[in-house]
């Protein structure tokens, strides 16, 4: 089992949790486009616009993943979701909701499966034109993945720390 | 003959409706759709359903928690985990509580069809 995982690791295992996910739920096509994989300050400046996911994971690895969607593939995905049909405003956030759960959830067992140390997922939290954000940890490391697809694009920030033998101690 | 009825708890309403729509193509009922873990032990006892299939992520008591609340006043209820957490952890999990299935999301609905009647059987054979 390895303890800390490289962050190319990381990278892989949630580029094909959001490939394999986002084909089998909506069936689209996302691809990752090669872009620096730092976050910058000028890179956070999209999420407080349009729509966002975040969610959290706690355990051996301690992580905070911002998704931001395109509006045309928040669209696509949350009218897919529903069988083709716009939902309603009050439920609309729960397709949201599920699609990051899914994907996420994927990415983090792979995680747990590499490392043999539970992480778990907390409830995902949906924004909507909200630039209230408190996203930079000096004491995390940060990823930024930028998938697109024929209907838009999806930015991924991935904050995360993992725990060592030591704090856990071992 | 009488169908199996499944009572569905789970927050996603997506999740709910592909439950429904795949189950009720194969002869089961699904006879309620709890939001939460609290939803879900009150509709459990008001509906007494054959099996129920739940999510493990879920606002207020998580999945596993009212999986075993629901174990304790009823050692046989009849219950499926679905979870898009599915790594060895989350299994051995699953097991403690005593139950025996944990189906990741997005699922094959074959699997999903299968454990069911798996369930199904052993809760007749009882």
């Amino acid at each position: 089992m390895e303890n800390v995982i490289e962050s190319t690791k990381v990278d892989e295992t949630f580029d094909l949790a959001f490939c394999e996910v986002t084909k089998k739920l909506v069936n689209l096509e996302l691809h990752r486009v090669a872009e620096d994989d730092k976050i910058t300050a000028e890179k956070v400046v999209i999420l407080k616009k349009g729509y966002r996911e975040e969610i959290e994971t706690h355990g051996h690895i301690n992580s905070r993943i911002v998704c931001h969607f395109s509006d045309e593939l928040f669209r696509y995905i949350t009218d897919t979701m529903n069988n083709g049909v716009t939902p309603s405003e009050e439920e609309i956030h729960l397709f949201l909701n599920e699609y990051i759960n899914i994907a996420c959830g994927h990415a983090i067992s792979s995680l747990n499966n590499l490392t043999g140390q539970p992480s778990r997922l907390t409830i995902p939290r949906f924004y909507r034109n909200n630039d209230n954000l408190e996203l930079m940890d000096p004491e995390e490391e940060g990823r930024y993945l930028v998938y697109r697809s024929e209907t838009g694009m999806l930015h991924v920030f991935l904050f995360y720390s993992m725990q060592t033998d030591q704090e856990e101690g071992k | 003959m009488e169908k199996t009825t499944i009572l569905v708890v789970d927050d996603s309403p997506f999740a709910s409706k592909q439950i429904q729509d795949l189950v009720e193509e194969n002869g089961y009922e699904v006879i309620g759709y709890a939001k939460n873990g609290e939803e879900g032990i009150r509709m459990y006892e008001d509906l007494h359903p054959d099996i129920v299939v739940m999510d493990i992520i879920m606002p207020g008591i998580d999945g596993l928690e009212t999986a075993e609340i629901l174990l304790k006043r009823d050692p046989d209820a009849t219950i499926l985990m679905l979870s898009s957490l599915c790594d060895s952890g989350t299994l051995e999990e699953v097991k403690s509580i005593g139950l025996k299935y944990l189906i990741p999301k997005p699922w094959e609905d074959d699997v999903l069809l299968a454990t069911l009647e798996m369930l199904k059987k052993q809760r007749n054979a009882k």
